[in-house]
């Protein structure tokens, strides 16, 4: 690197993915700064509980803590939070990046970007026949993920009661025709068994229903989870994918419709609470952002990798959906691509 | 009650130098993609790969689920890279036979297969030995049951022309999935991958499985082109039963798509070939890597990071990494990313040539140490050695081996030491300090 270039990398993003992209560039003695529109790092994942019942579930939500420990202790790399990217110029190595904060609007020159913008949890209201936003008792993973985080404790919203059934409906927003969504997940399998060994840990009397098309696996211990999971005799596994949530207006108890392939038939179960496994969209601002920087998106939906030798890197799960795992190990080897790109101008 | 656990020193562990070399064994996809972009760094890089050629298990495929290049055309224009890079040794037939030493002063015994042997001082190592796979046993003569690899190959070599086997045409191909390995997602992408192939071609395809492990990028999207092209899918709760029936197999699976069980007839789907995709396992050949380099291996004797968690990437000893299959196999793009991530680890140690011990660090008091190799023999990271003192309280360089002047002393590398204070506890002289 020449001195008169020796501009920072200008991270976008300051989730999980952004914070190791930004921890790992300094490593390599690289200037850095992170930009996050929200007024604290840690996006998404931050917001997750962990998941460990007996032994460590491999959650990877003790790592983000971690990490976002790391950052904040680390005085050298630029942190600008609240801050939003308005405009860019410049373009193979040399950018001119302005930036709002708190309505100033500055400048800023960088030799690379890494767009870690991150994704969305799908909005559950768009899946009209499971009720979310309506009936009481129908919750994400995440809301129910925040009351064990933020409020350690599992309650039904409508009377605050625990619940003792809950059904858990895996592929909310993924895997679907009807909403254009014509991609797994990825995470939300073993992202919904997790949270279920969780709570059965703490709560044994709690017993859940597991419905999904087909079973995503993740990773290397996955194996050995899964059949913890299957003798787990509270836990119900059902291949199918529920029809509707009915709700009683007076004791808010819910009715689910599916096909039960034991029984042989379609029935309406009752349960106190129901639980949709959400799954990823490409963050909503995400898309300016793109067409900011000039990026496209795949037939996915996410942000396509950009060409190779222009200085722009997309990395973590607005690229693809990703675990939190995997999007630290991609965050990483990003900061080795940008890395590598640097040294070969 | 708590105990203070750390005692503070004024003098910090000397720094260790660090010179650009590292050593990579195996030289599969993920050796020969970290070896390339090392090299890029101008890091000095041995590959030891124990056979006669680059490549691994991806010699095997032919075919990406995600793009149409060729993947031995891929693959060969990466090994050629390799081969041709200037600071890129490639040793072929090499087997580790010793690792000494700690990082920075790691010393490593490779012997090929002429019977040299070579003596490297890599500052790190890189272990990417990848896995075996196993034919699937799913009837006892095995004729007509051919492996997803034997079918890419098939494939690969009928090119323009109708598939044929064994000199016989093939119109009809089953592919059975999750008899084993229900949490590896690479034969879920391989079935679905050759099925367009083949139904490209004018078979008729159906594809058998428990779950269809779509969680890759690009896959559901592919799963549904299958649907459209006419591949059949079914999905089980038990196995389905295989019996022969003409020249072909026949394949018995219940109709789950029809929910009344009255109404469930058992669909026989009678076909020229079925495919079953070969298991994975461990390489025996690595766990006796794994006692030579003192690493620590999990489940089916796959190796492990110490901390799946905290120390992705990184062995149980400091200055090791491992990536790829040899952890747990995964698609392509995933094992790329790990190998990626091998490179940024290595990178950021390499970085600045030298490496100052941070964490807590466990220091033997020599004349306390009774020499009873509890500690040796505890240590995870192979951080503890016994070492030969001139005299009691002398902590200088070894002495010659001379009568006179011999004593031993347990002693713990500071570069290796993780800080876990395992030898803290359990030294019964009480002789083990940790210093921050």
């Amino acid at each position: 690197m020449t001195d008169e270039n020796n501009h920072p990398v200008l991270i976008i993003g300051g989730g999980i993915s952004g914070i190791v992209c930004a921890l790992e560039l300094y490593r390599l003695g690289v200037p850095v700064t992170l930009i996050e529109k929200e007024a604290s790092l840690g996006g998404l994942a931050a917001r997750f509980c962990c998941k460990a019942s007996e032994a460590c579930n491999k959650c990877f939500a003790c790592v983000v803590d971690k990490k976002l420990k790391e950052i904040s202790e680390q005085s050298q790399i630029s942190q600008l939070t609240g801050a939003e990217i308005t405009g860019v110029a410049g373009d193979q190595g040399s950018y001119k990046v302005s930036l709002a904060k708190a309505g100033k609007v500055s400048e800023l020159e960088a030799a690379a970007i890494v767009v870690a913008a991150g994704i969305d949890p799908y909005e559950a209201s768009g899946k009209g026949e499971y009720g979310y936003g309506v009936i009481k008792n129908v919750v994400t993973a995440r809301d129910l993920e925040e009351m064990l985080r933020f409020q350690g404790k599992i309650y039904r919203p409508s009377d605050g009661k625990l619940p003792q059934n809950i059904a858990f409906i895996q592929c909310v927003g993924s895997r679907d025709e009807s909403i254009g969504n014509l991609y797994c997940s990825q995470v939300c399998c073993a992202y919904a068994l997790r949270l279920i060994r969780a709570i059965r840990h703490k709560y044994p009397e709690v017993n859940a229903t597991f419905l999904y098309m087909d079973i995503q696996p993740a990773g290397a211990s996955f194996h050995d989870f899964l059949n913890a999971c299957r003798e787990d005799k509270g836990i119900r596994f059902i291949r199918s994918l529920p029809s509707r949530v009915y709700h009683s207006p007076v004791t808010e108890d819910l009715r689910v419709r599916l096909a039960d392939t034991e029984r042989g038939e379609v029935v309406e179960e009752p349960f106190d609470m129901v639980v949709l496994s959400v799954g990823m969209v490409l963050k909503k601002e995400a898309k300016p952002l793109a067409n900011l920087l000039g990026l496209g998106l795949n037939e996915e939906g996410f942000l396509a990798s950009p060409a190779p030798g222009n200085g722009i890197f997309v990395t973590g799960a607005c690229a693809g959906p990703k675990d939190i795992d995997r999007s630290i190990t991609h965050a990483k080897s990003t900061a080795a691509l940008v890395h590598n790109y640097l040294n070969g101008r | 009650m708590y105990q203070k656990v750390y005692e503070s020193k004024a003098t910090a562990p000397a720094p260790i130098n660090l010179k650009p070399e590292v050593l990579i064994i195996g030289g599969g996809i993920v050796g020969i993609t970290v070896a390339r972009e090392l090299a890029r760094e101008g890091v000095q890089v041995v590959i030891a790969e124990k056979g006669e050629t680059l490549g691994g298990g991806v010699r095997d495929l032919h075919f990406f689920y995600d793009r149409p290049a060729a993947v031995q055309k891929w693959l060969g224009d990466l090994i050629e890279v390799v081969e041709g890079a200037g600071n890129i040794t490639v040793l072929k037939g090499a087997k580790l036979k010793r690792l000494d030493g700690q990082l920075g002063r790691f010393q490593a015994l490779i012997r090929t297969s002429e019977g040299r042997e070579r003596t490297l001082s890599p500052s790190a190592v890189v272990v990417a030995t990848g896995c075996i796979t196993r034919p699937a046993e799913a009837m006892s003569d095995g004729g007509r049951c051919i492996g997803s690899s034997e079918m890419e190959k098939l494939l690969a070599e009928s090119r323009d022309l109708p598939v044929a086997w064994k000199g016989q045409p093939v119109k009809t191909v089953t592919f059975i999935l999750d008899r084993t390995d229900d949490d590896i997602k690479i034969h879920t992408v391989n079935a679905i991958k050759l099925a367009v192939i083949l139904q490209e071609k004018g078979c008729q395809v159906a594809v058998v499985a428990r779950d269809l492990k779509v969680s890759a990028s690009g896959m559901e999207l592919l799963y549904r082109q299958a649907r459209g092209k006419g591949v059949l899918f079914f999905k089980y709760d038990e196995p389905p039963v295989l019996s022969h029936s003409g020249d072909g197999i026949s394949v018995e699976i219940p109709d789950m798509t029809v929910l009344r069980k009255e109404e469930r007839e058992t669909v026989s789907l009678l076909s020229d070939l079925v495919v079953i995709g070969e298991t994975f396992a461990a390489d025996p050949e690595t766990q006796e890597l794994c006692r030579v380099m003192k690493l620590r291996t999990g489940a089916g004797g796959a190796l492990m990071e110490d901390n799946p968690q905290f120390l992705r990437v990184m062995s149980n000893r400091r200055g090791i990494f491992l990536a790829g299959a040899c952890r747990f196999p995964q698609i392509i793009a995933e094992s790329l990313s790990e190998a990626h991530a091998v490179v940024q680890e290595v990178k950021a140690l390499l970085h600045g040539g030298v490496y100052t011990p941070v964490n807590p660090v466990a220091e033997v008091d020599p004349p306390k140490c009774a020499v009873c190799y509890t500690c040796v023999r505890l240590c995870p990271h192979a951080a503890i050695g016994v070492e030969r003192y001139g005299d009691r309280n002398v902590y200088s360089a070894p002495a010659e081996k001379n009568g006179d002047t011999l004593w031993q002393a347990a002693r713990v590398d500071p570069a290796a030491c993780f800080g876990c204070g395992i030898c803290v506890a359990e030294c019964p002289a009480r002789a083990i300090t940790l210093y921050q």
